[in-house]
Protein backbone atom coordinates (compact mmCIF):
# COMPACT_ATOMS: atom_id res chain seq x y z
CA UNK A 1 0.00 0.00 0.00
CA UNK A 2 1.56 3.32 -0.97
CA UNK A 3 2.38 5.68 1.85
CA UNK A 4 2.16 9.39 1.28
CA UNK A 5 4.91 11.42 2.94
CA UNK A 6 4.13 15.02 3.75
CA UNK A 7 7.27 16.87 2.75
CA UNK A 8 6.15 20.15 4.28
CA UNK A 9 7.04 21.28 7.75
CA UNK A 10 5.67 24.50 9.18
CA UNK A 11 4.78 25.67 5.72
CA UNK A 12 8.37 25.23 4.45
CA UNK A 13 9.54 22.66 1.98
CA UNK A 14 11.64 19.83 3.39
CA UNK A 15 14.78 21.07 1.63
CA UNK A 16 14.30 24.56 3.01
CA UNK A 17 13.78 23.12 6.46
CA UNK A 18 16.97 21.03 6.22
CA UNK A 19 18.94 24.07 5.04
CA UNK A 20 17.63 26.09 7.97
CA UNK A 21 18.63 23.35 10.40
CA UNK A 22 22.07 23.13 8.81
CA UNK A 23 22.57 26.87 9.08
CA UNK A 24 21.28 27.20 12.62
CA UNK A 25 22.64 24.03 14.22
CA UNK A 26 25.40 22.41 12.20
CA UNK A 27 27.20 25.42 10.73
CA UNK A 28 28.15 27.09 14.04
CA UNK A 29 29.51 23.80 15.37
CA UNK A 30 31.56 23.13 12.24
CA UNK A 31 32.88 26.70 12.32
CA UNK A 32 33.82 26.27 15.97
CA UNK A 33 35.83 23.16 15.10
CA UNK A 34 37.47 24.97 12.16
CA UNK A 35 38.37 27.85 14.47
CA UNK A 36 40.03 25.34 16.83
CA UNK A 37 42.03 23.97 13.91
CA UNK A 38 43.09 27.50 12.96
CA UNK A 39 44.02 28.35 16.55
CA UNK A 40 46.15 25.21 16.81
CA UNK A 41 47.91 25.84 13.49
CA UNK A 42 48.82 29.39 14.47
CA UNK A 43 49.87 28.34 17.98
CA UNK A 44 52.37 25.75 16.76
CA UNK A 45 53.73 27.90 13.95
CA UNK A 46 57.20 29.38 14.30
CA UNK A 47 57.23 33.16 14.56
CA UNK A 48 60.15 35.27 13.41
CA UNK A 49 58.86 38.12 11.28
CA UNK A 50 55.27 36.91 11.60
CA UNK A 51 54.81 36.67 7.83
CA UNK A 52 54.26 32.91 7.88
CA UNK A 53 51.67 32.82 10.63
CA UNK A 54 49.82 35.83 9.19
CA UNK A 55 49.65 34.10 5.80
CA UNK A 56 47.13 31.50 6.98
CA UNK A 57 43.64 31.72 5.57
CA UNK A 58 40.47 29.68 5.36
CA UNK A 59 39.10 29.63 1.83
CA UNK A 60 36.31 27.69 0.14
CA UNK A 61 37.45 24.47 -1.50
CA UNK A 62 38.53 25.21 -5.07
CA UNK A 63 39.31 28.84 -4.39
CA UNK A 64 42.73 30.06 -5.46
CA UNK A 65 42.73 32.96 -3.06
CA UNK A 66 44.23 33.45 0.38
CA UNK A 67 46.35 35.99 2.13
CA UNK A 68 50.10 36.16 1.58
CA UNK A 69 52.58 38.12 3.69
CA UNK A 70 56.22 38.49 2.78
CA UNK A 71 59.15 39.50 4.94
CA UNK A 72 62.91 39.71 5.15
CA UNK A 73 65.06 37.64 7.48
CA UNK A 74 66.10 40.77 9.38
CA UNK A 75 62.46 41.48 10.31
CA UNK A 76 62.72 39.96 13.78
CA UNK A 77 59.36 40.43 15.50
CA UNK A 78 59.62 37.61 18.02
CA UNK A 79 59.01 40.04 20.89
CA UNK A 80 55.48 40.57 19.51
CA UNK A 81 54.73 36.87 19.04
CA UNK A 82 51.55 36.81 21.15
CA UNK A 83 50.11 39.79 19.33
CA UNK A 84 51.04 38.38 15.93
CA UNK A 85 49.44 35.00 16.67
CA UNK A 86 46.27 36.71 17.94
CA UNK A 87 46.08 38.74 14.75
CA UNK A 88 46.46 35.56 12.69
CA UNK A 89 43.72 33.85 14.69
CA UNK A 90 41.43 36.84 14.24
CA UNK A 91 42.10 36.78 10.49
CA UNK A 92 41.06 33.14 10.34
CA UNK A 93 37.87 33.78 12.30
CA UNK A 94 37.06 36.65 9.94
CA UNK A 95 37.56 34.27 7.01
CA UNK A 96 35.13 31.78 8.54
CA UNK A 97 32.55 34.48 9.15
CA UNK A 98 32.59 35.27 5.44
CA UNK A 99 32.03 31.66 4.33
CA UNK A 100 28.53 30.19 4.07
CA UNK A 101 29.26 26.52 4.73
CA UNK A 102 25.93 25.45 3.25
CA UNK A 103 26.96 26.94 -0.09
CA UNK A 104 30.51 25.56 -0.47
CA UNK A 105 31.95 22.09 -1.02
CA UNK A 106 34.46 22.34 1.79
CA UNK A 107 36.93 24.67 3.43
CA UNK A 108 40.71 24.67 3.04
CA UNK A 109 43.29 25.91 5.53
CA UNK A 110 45.97 27.46 3.38
CA UNK A 111 49.27 29.24 3.90
CA UNK A 112 50.45 31.29 0.91
CA UNK A 113 53.61 32.62 2.51
CA UNK A 114 56.49 32.35 0.00
CA UNK A 115 58.46 30.29 2.53
CA UNK A 116 55.56 28.00 3.54
CA UNK A 117 57.22 24.96 1.95
CA UNK A 118 60.49 25.58 3.80
CA UNK A 119 58.65 26.06 7.09
CA UNK A 120 56.91 22.73 6.55
CA UNK A 121 59.84 20.59 5.39
CA UNK A 122 62.97 22.70 5.84
CA UNK A 123 65.48 23.97 5.64
CA UNK A 124 64.97 27.26 7.48
CA UNK A 125 67.68 29.26 9.24
CA UNK A 126 66.52 27.81 12.57
CA UNK A 127 65.35 24.35 11.55
CA UNK A 128 67.05 22.18 8.94
CA UNK A 129 64.07 19.84 8.84
CA UNK A 130 61.23 22.36 9.07
CA UNK A 131 58.33 22.47 11.50
CA UNK A 132 55.77 20.11 9.92
CA UNK A 133 52.96 22.51 10.83
CA UNK A 134 50.40 21.08 8.43
CA UNK A 135 51.43 17.50 9.22
CA UNK A 136 50.81 18.21 12.92
CA UNK A 137 47.44 19.82 12.22
CA UNK A 138 46.37 16.85 10.10
CA UNK A 139 47.60 14.40 12.73
CA UNK A 140 45.70 16.11 15.53
CA UNK A 141 42.41 16.72 13.75
CA UNK A 142 42.17 13.89 11.25
CA UNK B 1 63.61 5.49 34.07
CA UNK B 2 63.83 6.31 30.39
CA UNK B 3 61.47 8.85 28.90
CA UNK B 4 58.52 7.29 27.13
CA UNK B 5 59.59 9.28 24.10
CA UNK B 6 62.93 7.45 24.09
CA UNK B 7 61.03 4.16 24.04
CA UNK B 8 58.69 5.32 21.28
CA UNK B 9 61.57 6.63 19.20
CA UNK B 10 63.56 3.45 19.72
CA UNK B 11 60.67 1.21 18.66
CA UNK B 12 60.02 3.22 15.51
CA UNK B 13 63.69 3.58 14.59
CA UNK B 14 64.37 -0.15 15.03
CA UNK B 15 61.42 -0.88 12.76
CA UNK B 16 62.71 1.61 10.19
CA UNK B 17 66.20 0.09 10.32
CA UNK B 18 64.72 -3.30 9.43
CA UNK B 19 63.21 -2.04 6.15
CA UNK B 20 64.74 -4.11 3.37
CA UNK B 21 67.04 -2.10 1.12
CA UNK B 22 66.98 1.01 3.31
CA UNK B 23 69.66 3.53 2.22
CA UNK B 24 71.78 5.59 4.65
CA UNK B 25 69.92 7.16 7.54
CA UNK B 26 70.40 10.73 8.75
CA UNK B 27 69.41 10.20 12.38
CA UNK B 28 68.01 13.14 14.30
CA UNK B 29 70.62 15.47 15.81
CA UNK B 30 73.58 13.49 14.48
CA UNK B 31 75.98 14.88 11.92
CA UNK B 32 75.26 13.57 8.47
CA UNK B 33 76.63 14.72 5.15
CA UNK B 34 74.52 13.61 2.20
CA UNK B 35 76.43 12.23 -0.73
CA UNK B 36 75.45 13.58 -4.12
CA UNK B 37 74.00 10.80 -6.23
CA UNK B 38 73.06 8.59 -3.27
CA UNK B 39 69.73 8.11 -1.57
CA UNK B 40 69.12 8.53 2.15
CA UNK B 41 66.28 8.92 4.62
CA UNK B 42 65.89 11.41 7.43
CA UNK B 43 63.55 10.32 10.25
CA UNK B 44 62.30 12.48 13.10
CA UNK B 45 59.88 12.03 15.94
CA UNK B 46 57.17 14.70 16.21
CA UNK B 47 54.94 14.27 19.28
CA UNK B 48 51.57 16.01 18.94
CA UNK B 49 49.38 14.84 21.85
CA UNK B 50 49.99 13.91 25.50
CA UNK B 51 46.79 13.72 27.53
CA UNK B 52 45.04 11.57 30.16
CA UNK B 53 43.26 8.65 28.53
CA UNK B 54 40.53 8.71 31.19
CA UNK B 55 39.31 10.99 33.98
CA UNK B 56 40.31 10.40 37.57
CA UNK B 57 43.45 10.01 39.62
CA UNK B 58 46.67 8.62 38.11
CA UNK B 59 45.21 8.05 34.68
CA UNK B 60 46.92 6.20 31.89
CA UNK B 61 48.43 8.73 29.49
CA UNK B 62 47.67 8.74 25.78
CA UNK B 63 50.49 9.81 23.48
CA UNK B 64 50.14 10.53 19.79
CA UNK B 65 52.42 11.88 17.13
CA UNK B 66 54.10 11.58 13.79
CA UNK B 67 57.19 9.66 12.78
CA UNK B 68 58.22 11.62 9.73
CA UNK B 69 60.61 10.00 7.30
CA UNK B 70 61.87 12.26 4.55
CA UNK B 71 63.01 10.11 1.62
CA UNK B 72 65.80 11.63 -0.49
CA UNK B 73 66.81 10.22 -3.86
CA UNK B 74 69.22 11.70 -6.42
CA UNK B 75 67.70 14.51 -8.49
CA UNK B 76 67.07 14.24 -12.19
CA UNK B 77 66.32 10.52 -12.34
CA UNK B 78 62.54 10.74 -12.42
CA UNK B 79 60.11 9.95 -9.63
CA UNK B 80 60.34 6.13 -9.58
CA UNK B 81 63.22 5.77 -7.11
CA UNK B 82 61.57 8.14 -4.65
CA UNK B 83 58.21 6.44 -5.06
CA UNK B 84 59.76 3.01 -4.44
CA UNK B 85 61.56 4.17 -1.31
CA UNK B 86 58.45 5.88 0.08
CA UNK B 87 56.35 2.78 -0.70
CA UNK B 88 58.76 0.52 1.17
CA UNK B 89 58.49 2.64 4.28
CA UNK B 90 54.71 2.97 4.03
CA UNK B 91 54.41 -0.81 3.66
CA UNK B 92 56.57 -1.40 6.75
CA UNK B 93 54.42 0.97 8.80
CA UNK B 94 51.01 0.09 7.37
CA UNK B 95 48.04 1.33 9.43
CA UNK B 96 47.07 -0.97 12.35
CA UNK B 97 50.63 -2.37 12.55
CA UNK B 98 51.97 -2.74 16.10
CA UNK B 99 55.63 -1.87 16.43
CA UNK B 100 57.21 -3.56 19.45
CA UNK B 101 60.62 -3.01 20.95
CA UNK B 102 61.25 -4.52 24.38
CA UNK B 103 58.19 -3.84 26.51
CA UNK B 104 57.02 -0.92 24.36
CA UNK B 105 54.39 -1.37 21.69
CA UNK B 106 53.59 1.59 19.48
CA UNK B 107 50.49 1.33 17.31
CA UNK B 108 50.36 2.82 13.84
CA UNK B 109 47.33 4.96 12.96
CA UNK B 110 48.21 5.74 9.37
CA UNK B 111 51.10 5.91 6.93
CA UNK B 112 50.90 8.33 4.05
CA UNK B 113 53.15 10.33 1.79
CA UNK B 114 53.08 13.85 0.48
CA UNK B 115 54.03 15.40 -2.82
CA UNK B 116 57.72 15.17 -3.73
CA UNK B 117 59.89 18.28 -4.04
CA UNK B 118 63.38 19.34 -5.05
CA UNK B 119 65.82 19.68 -2.18
CA UNK B 120 69.32 20.66 -3.27
CA UNK B 121 70.91 17.76 -5.14
CA UNK B 122 68.08 15.43 -4.16
CA UNK B 123 64.37 14.88 -4.75
CA UNK B 124 62.56 14.49 -1.44
CA UNK B 125 59.27 12.75 -0.58
CA UNK B 126 57.97 13.17 2.98
CA UNK B 127 56.32 10.12 4.55
CA UNK B 128 54.19 10.74 7.63
CA UNK B 129 53.52 7.82 9.96
CA UNK B 130 50.91 8.50 12.62
CA UNK B 131 51.41 6.59 15.90
CA UNK B 132 49.88 6.33 19.35
CA UNK B 133 50.55 4.56 22.61
CA UNK B 134 48.91 4.32 26.03
CA UNK B 135 51.32 4.31 28.94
Amino acid sequence: MPVKINAKKGGKSLSASIKTQAEEIAEPQVKQKLAEIGDYATRISPVWSGAYVKSFSFVPFGSGSGRMRTSKLEDDNRAMEDQIVREAQNNLRADLNKIDLTEVNGVVLRNRSPHARAVESGPTPRSPTGYAVFAKVKDRFR
Amino acid sequence: MASIYDDIRSALEVKLSAVDGLPDVAWENLTFSPTTGESYVKPRLIPTVREPAVRGLNPQIYYQGIFRVDCFVPEGLGPAAGDDLADKIIDAFEATTDVTNGSTTVSIRYAEREQGMQDGAHFMIPVNIGWYIYN
